[in-house]
């Protein structure tokens, strides 16, 4: 069964968010923000849509109540895999195709 | 509108890929603080030498792998992270390296094949593990400051 890409995890900066996190197991929002290069406000939308669909779960430092802390639940895990699976499946799919010629006009589906 | 239907084009696939790749490296190698590579090193090789205090050894090898484990937890959490296995190869090596000291040190039959032997075979090992561990941190510190 292949794999789909999943459009809450899709857009560039929840993807680069997901891969830190995956990376990390968790991650304070402060080293996240520094990487990304978004504004605090930009960022903080980015997580409530990863935080509503589920896939993130955002905790209060317990020591330092100014500091976040996030992480990919069960299921955020299991979407950003499936998502990185979907995206080597397209470039695969694409490297096992001949090369067209540069003058034939390629068919997109 | 986001489209929930896969995009054919692998150019825009690979390079969502390469950002991937790019943000867990930025997690995977933030650098550490260079004291904690001497206090793992010194640990480690304290480790295997707590195979030389006979019956307590092992109250005194977990004590130390105690130590180990909240101090580079604390370090890491001060750092931004909870846990992350860093992404250079050398280092990994070296850390199994040092397990492998470890375990030696552990296993290795008190007293063999003499007593004189036995203590210099459990300090040798405590230098490869320190030795190794050392010599990872540096690849790790120049994987990590490029």
């Amino acid at each position: 069964m292949s794999d789909e890409l999943d459009p809450i995890v899709h857009p560039t900066h929840r993807l680069r968010i997901c891969a830190m996190l995956a990376a990390g197991s968790a991650v304070e929002l402060g080293v996240i923000k520094d990487n990304l290069d978004l504004s605090a406000s930009a960022l903080s939308k980015q997580v409530a849509t990863l935080v509503e669909a589920g896939y993130v779960r955002q905790e209060r430092d317990r020591l330092d109540s100014r500091k976040v802390w996030l992480s990919l639940t069960r299921r955020g895990a299991q979407a950003y895999r499936r998502h990185v699976r979907a995206l080597r499946e397209i470039v695969a799919a694409a490297e096992r195709l001949p090369a067209l010629p540069a003058d034939e006009p390629r068919i997109s589906s | 509108m986001e489209s929930k239907k896969r995009p054919s084009d692998p150019v825009a696939a690979r390079a969502a890929l390469d950002d991937i790749d790019t943000a867990a490296r930025s997690v995977r190698d933030m650098p550490w603080p260079t004291w904690i590579y001497f206090f793992n090193a010194a640990l480690f090789a304290a480790m295997c030498l707590t195979r030389l205090l006979g019956e307590r050894s092992f109250t005194y090898f977990a004590a130390a792998a105690l130590a180990i484990c909240a101090v580079n937890v604390w370090a890491a959490r001060r750092m931004g992270i909870r846990s992350a296995m860093p992404s250079s190869t050398g280092f990994l090596v070296s850390v199994i390296v040092v397990g492998a000291c470890l375990f030696a040190s552990m296993f290795i039959p008190a007293g063999y094949p003499d007593a004189e032997s036995y203590r210099w075979i459990v300090v040798a090992l405590a230098f490869a593990a320190a030795a190794s561990y050392l010599l990872g941190s540096l690849m790790h510190y120049r994987s990590t400051h490029r």
